[in-house]
């Protein structure tokens, strides 16, 4: 073994040899240790010459000994420089045995007949373990591309494809390395997308366009499908905060916004319906709200019609008994004068049946009149009648009617003809005088008066009766209808009914004035020229 | 001679009852509102009281209630005689506390038999 002797003598040597921050070994041809530095020494963990004329290789991890030594054969047959960390991991060991990474340079030299190796020595653990941190986070970070659920592309300035994560393999439907240099707006952008798209990406490049972060636009895949794109987009500068390019990440939103359409379609579509609907509830609404109003009208017509026929038969159950009753009793009386033989008395109850017949004729008439006038069979004839003799023959039909010591007053016309119905006006004024008449204490006088208003005549009949309650006025051309005060004076409650239809067939107006106890005028205006 | 009351607004009914009961040996008195035949009740006291019940000033109702508020009057015999013949009529007249309710058209028989028959109670 070669035995290094005087090297060590030079101080300036001896310094820098062991005081030398690397590990320095000298090795012969034979693979023998010459000699280490204090820096070798603590690398290995050996005390200083302790490793001298040991084997090299007792640095060496077991199991790449044999290796090593084949290495280092072929290395003294052939030796050169090698620098160090030139692509070869290597592997020590220290004296307790454990292992760490190295990186080694190596020197050769002749020394008499001696070759010599010089090996540098450099523990490369915080290295070794920071490339391997590196290495980590770059999968991790490949590994977020491409677990992301959105596509990520990023371009260079020429807007060429530098990355493709997963998703957007998938989007576009070709691999990263078909894509990787390619100009994205041409390869991938319908013609009609790519001014626009474009005109981002500038904007984004020269700095001013920083706010176009997001940018909606369509792509086209390998397959020729349209798809729309949701982009989120970020320059890339340089250490100088120049822009080399963007990386944008997108989001396939082409369903999502065929499902907004159909939503707002259908939303639209429900709206159409909801006001359909409604106004569908309106007009049924105004239906049900119409017939409703017609089936009140139609019960209200039934319910008036009810308390007609009601009153028609307290009416006629009263009004009839009382003649019939005359007629009864004067015939029965007949019998019994008969029998006595008191035929002085026969007469006076033949009159009495005969004008209790009259009054049951009177009530007859003004039911016939009255449905005459309903079934619209009554014609009306007018003629020129002169007015004194009408007066006349009226007055004559009214003189049996009058009480004790009353008169009917008359006026002397100055009229002297007018053109009218004579039987209807003779019905009418005798029904209003009859009322009078009727509704007048004995000695109380009854003025028909008449007077020519603008070619209309007007015929007021007065009288100082008993006048009509101010609650019954509204109810004075009702059909059976008796004031309170005049539930005990006989009569249909038709009368002043078919004076009111009479007077309408004539084409004229009837109303009246009325004071309770003090008399009433009725007022008749009918056109008669 | 059994005096009678008649009450009746009709002049004319009023003279046939009267011709009749006269015919029959009765003592006529006759008035033509309640208000009369009340007053004219309690002067004369009759037997007997036959009235309309509709009629002006008061009705018969009125009268025999006053009638019989009156210890004088109070049980002065009592027949209704009108034309008020419907069911509802007939049902008040029967709880008026009138001794009959004689209806309109009626029979000279069946007025003398009541007359008759309520003078003997």
């Amino acid at each position: 073994m070669f035995k290094l002797a005087t090297l060590a003598q030079d101080p300036v040597f001896r310094i820098m040899f062991q005081h030398a921050t690397i590990g320095i070994m000298l090795a012969d041809s034979n693979g023998f240790i010459v000699k280490t530095n204090d820096f070798a020494n603590r690398l290995f963990g050996y005390e200083e010459g302790e490793l001298e004329g040991q084997k090299i290789e007792v640095l060496v991890p077991d199991t790449l000994k044999m290796q090593h030594i084949r290495y280092r054969e072929k290395y003294s047959k052939k030796p050169k420089e090698r620098e160090m960390g030139a692509g070869l991991d290597l592997l020590a060991k220290r004296k307790d045995g454990s292992t760490f990474p190295v990186a080694i340079s190596l020197g050769h030299t002749k020394m008499g007949e001696e070759q010599l190796v010089i090996a540098y020595i450099n523990n490369v653990t915080k290295q070794k373990e920071y490339e391997e941190r590196i290495k980590q986070e770059k999968e991790t970070a490949q590994t977020y591309l491409d677990i992301a659920g959105s596509m990520v592309v990023v371009l260079n300035k020429a807007g060429q494809v530098q990355l493709l994560n997963q998703r957007g393999e998938e989007i576009l439907g070709i691999k990263e390395e078909h894509v990787i240099g390619k100009n994205w707006f041409e390869a991938f952008l319908p013609k009609k997308e790519r001014t626009g798209a474009k005109a981002v990406f500038n904007s984004l490049m020269s700095e001013q366009g920083r706010d176009v972060e997001y940018f909606e636009n369509l792509i086209v895949d390998s397959q020729g499908n349209e798809k729309l794109i949701w982009f989120h987009n970020r320059v890339l500068l340089d250490k100088n905060g120049v822009a080399t390019g963007t990386i944008s990440s997108g989001v396939d939103i082409t369903e999502q916004r065929q499902a907004e359409k159909l939503l707002k379609e259908s939303q639209l579509k429900l709206e159409d319906y909801a006001a359909a609907l409604e106004s569908k509830v309106k007009e049924r609404t105004m239906e049900l709200e119409e017939s409703q109003s017609q089936l009140v009208q139609a019960l209200s017509k039934e319910r008036e019609l009810g308390e007609l026929k009601s009153r028609f038969v307290s009416m006629a159950s009263h009004e009839f008994r009382t003649p019939l009753s005359m007629v009864l009793s004067a015939a029965e009386l007949i019998e019994m004068y008969h029998a006595n033989e008191r035929y002085d008395k026969l007469d006076r109850n033949v009159e009495r049946i005969k004008s209790a017949v009259r009054n049951l004729t009177n009530i007859l008439n003004d039911f016939l009149s009255l449905e005459k006038l309903e079934a619209g069979k009554i014609e009306v004839n007018q003629i020129p009648i002169e007015l004194s003799t009408f007066l006349e023959e009226l007055h004559e039909d009214i003189k049996p009617l009058l009480k004790k010591n009353q008169q009917l007053l008359l006026p002397s016309p100055s009229i002297i003809t007018i053109q009218t119905d004579t039987y209807l006006l003779k019905n009418i004024l005798i029904n209003l005088i009859s009322n009078a008449i009727k509704y007048s204490p004995d000695g109380e006088d009854v003025t028909l008066s008449i007077n020519n208003d603008n070619g209309q005549t007007i015929f007021a009949v007065a009288d100082q009766g008993i006048g009509i309650p101010e609650t019954d006025k509204e109810h004075m051309f009702s059909r059976f209808f008796r004031a309170a005060n005049a539930e005990n004076i006989q009569g249909t409650g038709l009368g002043l009914i078919i004076v009111q239809r009479y007077v309408n067939l004539l084409g004229g107006h009837i109303d009246f004035t009325s004071e309770e106890g003090v008399g009433s005028t009725f007022y008749v205006r009918l056109p008669t020229s | 001679m059994k005096k009678i009351l008649i009450v009746e607004d009709n002049p004319a009914i009023l003279e046939v009852i009267e011709e009749m009961l006269d015919l029959h040996g009765y003592d006529i008195h006759t008035a033509q509102n309640g208000s009369d035949g009340l007053q004219l009740a309690k002067s004369l006291l009759p037997h007997l009281i036959i009235s309309d019940v509709t009629m002006p000033k008061m009705d018969g109702y009125s009268m025999l209630e006053a009638l019989r508020a009156d210890a004088t009057t109070a049980l002065i015999p009592f027949i209704f005689l009108t034309a008020n013949a419907q069911k509802q009529d007939v049902l008040q007249g029967a709880i008026s506390g009138a001794d009959r309710y004689l209806t309109k058209p009626f029979t000279a028989q069946s007025l003398l038999k009541s007359v008759q028959e309520v003078l003997v109670l």
